[in-house]
Order: C-alpha cells, then structure tokens, then sequence
C-alpha cells in the first residue's frame, strides 16, 4: 500500500466513522433505513418494469410509428393518387398472382406493389403496402356469396367490390370510433392487436359483422378508409 | 255567514272532477259529438253508481254540523241556521264531476270493450273446444319464380337481339317448374265439440284412457294387463332411470389424469364461495396467453379448454362430464389397467363412471320394455366406450410423445385407455404448440395435422412490413411453421385466431364423432 492509498484509507474510514455517529440515533437509522429500503424497491420496480414491458412497449411503438407513416402517405396521395395505385396494383395481381389459395401471394403482391411505384417514392410505397395487404384480405371482409352476387350483377366488378370494402371499412372504422383513443395511429393498432380477443362470430351475408381479422388486414383496412375518407 | 262544509265540499270536489274532465278533454265538442249511445249509457251508469256510494257516507239530507265561517271551520250548536244547498243540488254536483271524469276516462273504445266482455268470458276456448276453421281467404298463389339462366347466356341472348346469332338455342327461355304446394296434414281434433253435451265428452275421455274405443274391449283389457306385467318386471330399470333423472347423475365421465401440481390448489376464497365451474372457468379463454416457465399445469388446463371447451371454436364437450386429477402418480394408468376399480374408487372417480354405466343400462332396459310393448324403443345409447374414457397424461423426460391405447374392463364393459408420456410442458416460444399436439393426440387418438402448403418465400429486404405481417396468416405453425412465434415482435400480431380455429376444429370433428352422452 502506497502512503497516499494509505491517507486516503484514513481519511475515508474518518468520514464513515463521523457518518455512523452521526446517524447513531435511533431516530437517524429509521431515516436511513426508511431511505434505504426505498430505494430497493424503487430500483427493483424499474427493473420488474423494464423487464415485463420494455420490449412490447418498444414494439407497440414503432408498429405506431408505421401505422402513422403510411396513414400520412395515404393522405397526401389524395382521391386521384389512390384510385390509380388501386387500379395498378389490382391490374398488376390479377395478371401476374394467381391464387389458388383465395388470395395472392405475399411475395407476388410485394413484386407488384414495388412494380407500381417509382424508385424513391416512400409515399407510394407505403400507400401500396397497405393496398397490397388490402387485396390479401378480400376475402376476409366479403363472404363468397356477396362477391358472386356482385359477378352476377354484370357491372365493374372491382368497383363494385370497392364499395362493398368501403362498406365494410366503415363497420370496422365505427369499432375503432367506439373504442375511442388518440392519437389514432396508437389507436388502430391497439384496435387491430387486441380485437381478436374477442369472438366475432358472423353469419353468412351479415355485412355489419366484421369477422376475426389478422393485425395486418385490421391495419390496412382502417388505414385506407381513415387517410380516405376523414 | 256561515256556509255548511258539506256544501262546500260537493262544490269544491264537484269543480275538482270538473276540472280532471276537462283537462282529460271530455268537453271536447268533437269528442261529444262522437261519442256512441252505450258509451253515453255506461258514463252515466257509472256517475249514478258513484254517487249512490259516495252518497252512503254523505248522507245528502242531513245538514251539515260543522261550517265554514269567516273566521274557520266551527262546530255549529245544535238548530243554529246555516246556508246550505239542499240535497239534490248536492247530488247533482256530484252527479256532474264524476260524469265528466268518466267521459274523459271511458272513450268508445273502452265502451265497446267492456261491453265485449261478457261474451269474451263465455267464449269456447281453443284449448277446451274443437273450434271450426276461420274461414280465411284463400292466400294468392306465389308467383313462379324466373327460369334460372344458364350461365353465359346473357352474351348469347345480346346476340340474338342485335342479328348476330339466328336462334338463342339452349339459352332460350324456358318454363320454370310450377311450384309444389305441400298439403298440410289435417289435425283430427279430439277436445269437446262446441255441440257436445259435457257427459258425453266425460265418457269419451274415459273410454279413450282406458283405450276401450277403438278395439274389443276384452282385448284392450288382455293388452292393459300385459302392459303392466311388462312395467312389472322391467319395474326395476323404471325406478333406476327415475332416479337417475331426479339425482341428475352424470350423461357421460371422462377422467384425465395429470403428473403435473393442481393449477388451482384451493384457496380462503375458493373455501368461502366455492371453486369456480368449469364452464366458467373456460368461458373467455384468451388465445395466446404469455406464460412464465412454471406455469406448466396452467398451460395444459388452458390447452385442454381451448380443445375442447372454448365456445369461440364451435360446438363444445360439456364441459359437466370431464374431471381432471391434477397430482396424478407417474403410473396412474398402469395402475388403472391392473386394477380398474380399486384405482378408481381410490381417486374418487368410481362413483360417476358406475352411474353413467348402469344409466346406460338402464336405457337399454327401457328400450327392450319399449319393443316388448310394440312401441317404437326409444333410440340406442352410445357405446360404453364412447361415453367413459379414461387417459393419462405424464410429463416424464425419457417419453417417447406417442399415445398408446389399452382396453380395461369394469363392471364387464371394456373401456378405452389411453396414456402419453410427453418429455416436457414449455410455455414459452412455440412450447404451447407441442402441448396442442401432445392432447389432441392423447384425445382424439392421432395426431390431427392440417394439411396446407408452405407459402412461396417473400423478397429480401424490410419494405412493405403489412404484407410481410400478412404473410404469418400463411404461415400456420401447427403445420410446423414455427418460427415466428419465437419473435416476440411477431408473437403480438400473429394470426393465432385463425390457425388455433382450424387446428381446433379439425380436432372436435375427430374427438366429437368418438364422443357421446346419454
């Protein structure tokens, strides 16, 4: 031990022993102890915390943060924008993603949707993200009997099929009002996460039934008549 | 002055009643004018009565004792003089408000009504009479609905209007099939003809409980007493099954036993108010419900509901006929195959297995009584397999995961056994999904594993994350794609609804059709 390792030994043994006596009073270690023991729980309760709810809070975040993105760039492409990149992506699915399966693939619709857009254009893109997922979840929203009906009726199909969507959005859009919640992006994926926990069990051709939906359908459909229509 | 208080009171209630009837619109000139002859009699019937009992306690003709005087009410002396209205103008007064209160309250309507009533009290009922049909006018024939149009024809028909094509051929119109009206089987009505004298109706429900009507009543008398020996020497299966209905023993007893602790050891709570019910207990199943490594027992009870209980996935067990015995020895079913009844009777499941035994019996029994008296039985229990099971679920780190099967005999019917020995219970990950499997299997027999093609891989990169997000509703991992739900970010979105509905339901298509209750 170097001598000035060995003064500061001293002069730190000096200090405890004053601060010991210092707090020798009965009254002064309830002080500390109280002090102490608050401290272990403040620190053991932020851990408990960071622990349970860190990552999902971290998760819920940047889905948020996602869903308000592609909001946003729904609304800037504006009724004409929007009606063209439907059309293209619905023209560029039927054409190259055949589904055997009742809807297009996920890696077809994704060369479409990049196909659609011109390099650099994240609105664009965002925007077809969630026209792509919409047309996966077709089939979710419209049960097989309206769509026939909707064949049957000789007009534009996909118009047709478009108004019966939006029909549709609209149920699903009332949820998200009655569920309430701002801001709305946090809200439709707090919606779209937790709406499965409930049964939704529709009947055939009840078009004020929305039933259970996977988060991406939920999302999309929302996104589209929300940056559409409000 | 002094005026009597009995003048003043039939003029202050007289202006009362005055006032409901007006305010009630019975000065109404329209509604006078209106009003019908009976409804005018029945008001006045009425008023008069009303006053005829008002008048009981008022006593028109003896002058009132006490007056109101400028400075109160004083009690008069007898023979002091006093201003009084003499008694018919009091009755009329009376006679007046409650007539005007009436006609307010008695419209047309309920004159009409009121005098129906007698003869809607004297009316024969439908349920005591053989009431003739109201003669209905006959409905319209439906109109024919429009000949179906084959498809494609819509082409083929513009064509033929515009001159391209010469005939419409097979897409001309052809006459739709006129619709078949069903007859409707007539009733043969056998309560009291409106005509019928009540002695003759009295001896023809006797004869016709006595069944002496329709054959020759020695031999009516020869069927009634073989009916009775019949319930004579079946008397003892009638008692049983009476006592099964009273005491509500079990429809069917399935008993799982598992090597895991009691998920719910009994708490102050459950002492005071009782251990929830199983149906209860299963009602709002979450779907995925994160779990800590010692939730074992809870996994395989939330597994087991959502198998068979869950009201979200369709049809359901009754939930009444399962008993689950946690803490379960390791050989619980080698012992249940060595000795059935000693085993049973030592985990308290002897009881419910024995009564839903003889409760089928006893439906047996009652059949053959049914066949022995010529009437149609009444149809055939399941097998005791069916509705007695019997299994085994041990969590042992050298189980080979694969359910085997035995038959053990008790009360000599053959039961089904069936044990599996799992290597571990996970929570965690795509633990859950193993206990899925590991259940189904131990319950309905084999493995249920639908059958759906890997969906294509997606393009590299991190664009477009919805349709990447869509792509898990795909990705079914009881078909073995697992590996999202490794991912805590993918485990929050996952589909779970629609991949656990069709393993669920695939799995009680399979367990239901082996399954029965009596």
């Amino acid at each position: 031990m170097t001598p000035a390792t060995a003064r500061f030994a001293a002069r730190l043994a000096t200090w405890l022993r004053a601060r010991v006596v210092a707090v020798g009073s009965a009254r002064g270690v309830a002080r500390v102890s109280a002090l102490a023991i608050a401290l272990v729980f403040a620190l053991v309760f932020s851990l408990a915390f960071l622990l349970w709810a860190g990552p999902a809070r971290a998760d819920r975040a940047s889905r948020a943060a996602y869903v308000a993105r592609v909001l946003a760039a729904v609304r800037t492409l504006g009724p004409s924008g929007r009606d063209r990149l439907e059309r293209a992506i619905y023209a560029g699915a039927r054409a190259r993603c055949r589904a055997d399966t009742g809807w297009p693939a996920a890696a077809c619709l994704i060369d479409v949707a990049r196909g659609a857009c011109s390099a650099g254009d994240t609105d664009c893109a965002d925007a077809a993200d969630v026209v792509a997922t919409n047309l996966r979840g077709v089939t979710a929203f419209v049960d097989d009997q309206t769509r026939v009906r909707l064949i049957r009726s000789g007009g534009d199909y996909r118009a047709a099929l478009a108004a019966e969507l939006h029909r549709r959005y609209a149920v699903l859009a009332a949820e998200l009002a009655i569920e309430g919640g701002a801001p709305e992006a946090a809200a439709v994926d707090t919606l779209c996460a937790e709406r499965d926990r409930k049964v939704h069990a529709c009947e055939p051709g009840n078009a004020a039934c929305i039933p259970s939906l996977p988060w991406s359908r939920c999302v999309a459909a929302l996104v589209w008549f929300v940056g559409g229509t409000l | 002055m002094m005026l009597g208080i009995k003048s003043v009171a039939a003029v202050i209630l007289g202006l009362v009643l005055i006032a409901i009837g007006a305010a009630r619109h019975a000065f109404d000139p329209g509604y006078l004018a209106h009003l019908s002859g009976s409804a005018c009699f029945l008001i006045g019937l009425l008023a008069s009565l009303a006053v005829a009992l008002v008048g009981v306690g008022w006593r028109f003709d003896i002058r009132s004792r006490t007056a109101l005087t400028r400075r109160g009410i004083r009690e008069l002396a007898r023979g002091t003089a006093v201003r009084e209205l003499p008694a018919p103008a009091q009755r009329l007064v009376l006679l007046v408000g409650f007539a005007c209160v009436l006609a307010g309250a008695l419209g047309n309507h309920a004159a009409a009504r009121i005098t129906q009533l007698p003869a809607e009290f004297t009316a024969p009922s439908p349920s005591s009479y053989c009431l003739p049909r109201s003669a209905r006018p006959a409905e319209p024939a439906p109109e024919p609905p429009p000949p179906a149009e084959p498809p494609g024809c819509a082409l083929i028909k513009r064509a033929y209007q515009l001159g391209y094509a010469k005939s419409l051929g097979a897409c001309a119109p052809r006459p739709a099939a006129a619709p078949v009206i069903a007859a409707a089987p007539r009733e043969v009505c056998t309560r009291r003809q409106l005509d019928e004298p009540f002695l003759h109706y009295g001896a023809r429900r006797v004869a016709g409980a006595a069944e002496v009507t329709a054959v020759d009543p020695v031999i009516a008398a020869e069927r009634r007493v073989a009916d009775l020996g019949a319930h004579i020497d079946f008397l003892d299966g009638l008692l049983a099954d009476i006592r099964h209905a009273i005491t509500g023993s079990p429809h069917a007893a399935h008993h799982l036993w598992i090597a895991l602790p009691d998920p719910h050891p009994g708490s102050l709570g459950d002492a005071v108010v009782g251990a929830p019910r199983c149906a209860q207990r299963f009602a709002d199943l979450p779907l995925w419900p994160a779990w800590r490594p010692a939730d074992r027992a809870l996994v395989v009870e939330h597994v087991l509901g959502q198998l068979l209980f869950a009201t979200r996935f369709g049809t359901t067990a009754s939930c009444n006929d399962y008993v689950i015995h946690w803490d379960a020895p390791a050989d619980a079913c080698a012992r249940l195959a060595a000795a059935p009844a000693r085993f049973l009777a030592g985990q308290g499941a002897l009881a419910s297995v024995r009564a839903v035994l003889d409760r089928r019996r006893r439906q047996i029994e009652l059949a053959a009584l049914a066949e022995r008296r010529g009437i149609r039985p009444p149809a055939a229990p399941p097998p005791a397999s069916a509705i007695v099971s019997l299994a085994c679920l041990v969590v042992d780190p050298s189980g080979d995961g694969i359910a085997t099967g035995r038959t053990v005999t008790l009360d000599g019917e053959a039961l089904a056994l069936r044990e599996l020995r799992v290597r571990e219970v996970r929570g965690a990950g795509d633990g859950p999904i193993d206990v899925y499997v590991a259940l189904a299997t131990l319950l309905a027999g084999r493995a249920v594993a639908p059958l759906r093609a890997a969906p294509p891989a997606l393009p590299p990169g991190d664009d477009f994350p919805l349709i990447r997000a869509d792509q898990l509703v795909d990705l079914d991992p009881f078909a073995g794609a697992r590996a999202p739900l490794s991912r805590a970010e993918l485990v929050e979105v996952y589909p779970f609804e629609a991949h656990l509905r069709g393993f669920v339901e695939a799995f009680r298509r399979r367990y239901l059709a082996q399954r029965g209750r009596l």
